[in-house]
């Protein structure tokens, strides 16, 4: 593999968090191949009319305008070829289908990063076991996307801020090295989490959807359709969203994971001032604020976040022996909300093949990739 | 007891005046009493010698404007002697203060009744267990009257209600106690046992709770207030339902038959039509009544407290787990910033701590626990 500056990548995904990071990183300077899978080849379509992406706002290379990308494609191996990098840039139920198209034509010693976090590691351990995740390739998982971005017409997308601050776990753990050596060349703001459990349990995915939704649901989910969501940050959201980050902190905690507030987050990776999310959300030069959002983005939101992420951390608070009542709560009460049967629809300690074992087994598997 | 009850009326609040006037209106003798701490409250009807109700009031008397009573003291022990029904129409964080004041002088066979529900019977039943006298505890659903009371003695019945419970605390008086209050209110139906009224029926705790959660953040930051009827909303009729549901499933673990959701209460007792509560209470004829959100959390703190934390410390140590009213406890209390689990009783404060299915059934209907029947 030739040394160079910055490396060549394949960014997958041909919603906004994928346009936004395919275009700023050719503006970086990288070689970018855009994938999109087969069912969803039509994203492409404009974006191979316009011949790339048009790209404006805050972003991370300090350019906009027109993106030219190396391949604009739903051919995996076209795709992939030649690609150090792979970021995949959506939503935690449609990383699967991703990986079903692109793993088996990885190459030894490509890095592939869900963005996404939510358990992807862990939830498709056996398809990567199987493809040879560790010796062959190096598979890790991204706390958050790198960027906060919406799409203003089907070929263009607009950043409003980039994460000033982002982590990164491989799994099994001693890939960290590897991935983060080639991440930092495009995001040297990246930083790494001992396992897929700290990465899981640290800020970003899953969000404050619910948390904010709650006390305002009955505007969210039955009255306006279409809002500004994170201008409705409200005090009782504030309050919820803190006493979920002591219940999510309690159980990395009780995992030897470290981790931070949301707030704190929020602070350190969009770089707004205050000392709560009502105050964060509440700053005049919050771009979250101004960013429209409808009904079907958060309901889609709250089940990745409750799914993803808040269920499988009561399972793991559970065998740790941590309460976590909050969570519980939010998660019963944003299913009368919805009536959609989050408990059902979770995933699994099972299906993260955690099952039937105990806290420092746990531990163990999230990082070595065996008890 | 010859002729119509003898009535001591305890608080002189929006009910108790509406109690006091009204039943006056209707013939009663009728004691008012408030505590001494409390006696600006009284005064104005002790000057006047009775009390003034509003032309435009709803009545069940059919009468508005003034009338006497027999006595409005600060003194207890003149305030129920001699009464038959000794009722505490106050907020259930007084319950225990009145019935207090009024507990020395009790006699056999009086009957206290609490018009408010909120386990009053469960939670005084040791202070009942401590008296020489034998007397009966009673408790109600839900006051008789929506009404409001001007700082002199005036006050405006809005309507009374079409109908309401009672039921005894032991459950085996609870016939006899029906008896004498059915001559007071005609309105009364007689269930078998308080719980039957905490937690089978509608009422008190009243729909408040989850009702504000979906727009919590509007009543308790950006307006500081809101019109409970007018902002209720189909996700909070969702979250009444779910608390419905856990409420049905203890009712019928502990052999009730009285099922009663919110809605069909609210539709029996005020005549109103509608699927869910949010329809119901746009067209309400309380659409436009605001509420300031300090009073919106003395009402939510009321129900919490009183009504859901002992419910689901009951069901709990039944095993059955209440979820949605569990989890309505849990964030109002994160939201609020108020430790309702904290503030609620205890299994040990309603005498249920150890107690299996059976023996709860025993004590509802004895008042003790480990009775043969």
């Amino acid at each position: 593999m030739t040394v160079e500056k910055y490396p060549n990548v394949t960014v997958c995904g041909g919603g906004s968090g994928g346009l936004a990071m395919a275009a700023d990183l050719a503006f970086l300077g990288c070689r970018v191949n855009l994938y999109e899978v087969p069912e969803l080849r039509a994203n492409l379509d404009p974006i191979r009319e316009l011949g790339g992406i048009q790209l404006t706002g805050r972003t991370f290379s300090g350019k906009t305008g027109l993106a030219k990308l190396n391949a604009i494609t739903d051919d995996p191996v076209e795709a992939l070829a030649g690609s150090e990098l792979i970021f995949i840039n959506v939503p935690a139920m449609a990383v699967g289908p991703f990986l079903n198209h692109l793993v088996p034509h990885l190459s030894p010693g490509q890095v592939v990063v869900v963005t996404t976090s939510y358990w992807a590691a862990l939830r498709f351990r056996q398809l990567l076991k199987d493809a040879g995740v560790f010796d062959r390739f190096v598979f890790a998982e991204m706390n958050i996307m790198p960027y906060l971005a919406g799409k203003t017409a089907p070929a263009e997308v607009e950043i409003s801020n980039y994460k000033r601050e982002l982590h990164l776990a491989a799994w099994p753990a001693c890939g960290n090295e590897v991935a983060l050596d080639l991440v930092r060349r495009v995001y040297p703001h990246t930083q790494p989490c001992r396992n897929v459990i700290e990465l899981n349990l640290w800020p970003g995915n899953p969000g404050v959807h619910v948390q904010v939704a709650l006390p305002r649901a009955a505007f969210f989910l039955e009255r306006a359709r279409v809002f500004h969501f994170y201008s409705e940050v409200s005090m009782c959201a504030s309050r919820l969203t803190d006493a979920h980050d002591a219940e999510r902190m309690s159980v990395a905690a009780a995992y030897g994971c470290e981790s931070i507030t949301w707030p704190e987050d929020c602070r350190r990776i969009y770089q707004y001032e205050g000392k709560n999310l009502y105050e964060l959300h509440g700053s005049v030069t919050d771009p979250h604020a101004e960013k429209w959002n409808q009904i079907e983005e958060i309901e889609r939101l709250l089940v990745e976040d409750i799914c993803y992420s808040f269920i499988p951390m009561e399972q793991l608070a559970q065998v740790a022996g941590v309460p976590v009542p909050v969570t519980r709560a939010m998660v019963d009460i944003t299913g009368v909300y919805t009536g959609y049967n989050y408990r059902a629809e979770a995933i699994t300690l099972e299906e993260l093949g955690l099952a039937g074992l105990n806290k420092d087994q746990i531990a163990a598997f999230a990082t070595h990739g065996r008890i | 007891m010859t002729g119509l009850p003898k009535l001591a009326v305890c608080g002189s609040g929006n009910a108790g005046l509406s109690i006091a006037a009204d039943s006056a209106f209707k013939g009663f003798a009728v004691r008012l009493f408030e505590l001494d701490s409390l006696n600006g409250l009284i005064r104005p009807i002790q000057d006047a010698g009775g009390i003034e109700v509003t032309p435009t009031s709803e009545t069940t008397s059919g009468r508005t404007g003034f009338v006497a009573l027999e006595k409005a003291t600060t003194d207890p022990e003149e305030a129920v002697a001699g009464a038959d029904v000794i009722m505490i129409t106050v907020p259930a964080m007084y319950h225990a203060a009145f019935f207090d004041a009024v507990a020395p002088y009790l006699c056999d066979g009086q009957i206290v009744l609490f018009n408010t529900a909120y386990w009053a019977c469960l939670r005084l039943l040791p202070r009942m267990r401590s008296l020489p006298a034998k007397i009966i505890l009673a408790e109600s659903n839900i006051m008789p009257y929506a009404a409001q009371r001007d700082g002199g003695n005036r006050v405006h019945i809005t309507r009374y209600k079409r109908n309401f419970r009672v039921a005894a605390l032991p459950g085996r008086e609870s016939d006899h106690v029906f008896a004498i209050l059915r001559q007071v209110y005609s309105q009364f139906e007689k269930v078998e046992t308080v719980l039957d009224i905490d937690v089978a029926s509608g009422g008190n705790p009243a729909m408040t709770a989850p009702m504000t959660i979906p727009m919590a953040g509007l009543y308790f930051d950006r307006f500081r207030g809101g019109k409970l009827g007018a902002m209720a909303t189909s996700m909070g009729s969702r979250l009444l339902n779910a608390y419905d549901a856990d409420r049905e499933r203890l009712a019928r673990l502990l052999g009730s038959e009285r099922f009663e959701s919110q809605i069909s209460y609210y539709c029996g007792t005020y005549g109103y039509k509608g699927d869910d509560m949010a329809q119901i209470m746009r067209k309400s004829d309380t659409i436009d009544w605001y509420a300031t959100s300090d009073y919106v959390k003395q009402l939510i703190d009321e129900d919490l407290v009183y009504s859901y934390v002992p419910m689901v410390r009951m069901a709990d140590s039944l095993g059955i787990d209440l979820a949605a009213t569990r989890a309505i406890v849990e964030v109002l209390g994160i939201m609020l910033e108020t430790d309702y689990w904290g503030m609620g009783p205890t299994l040990e404060d309603l005498g249920l701590a150890g107690l299996n299915l059976t023996q709860v059934k025993n004590l509802l209907m004895t008042c003790d626990p480990n009775a043969t029947s």
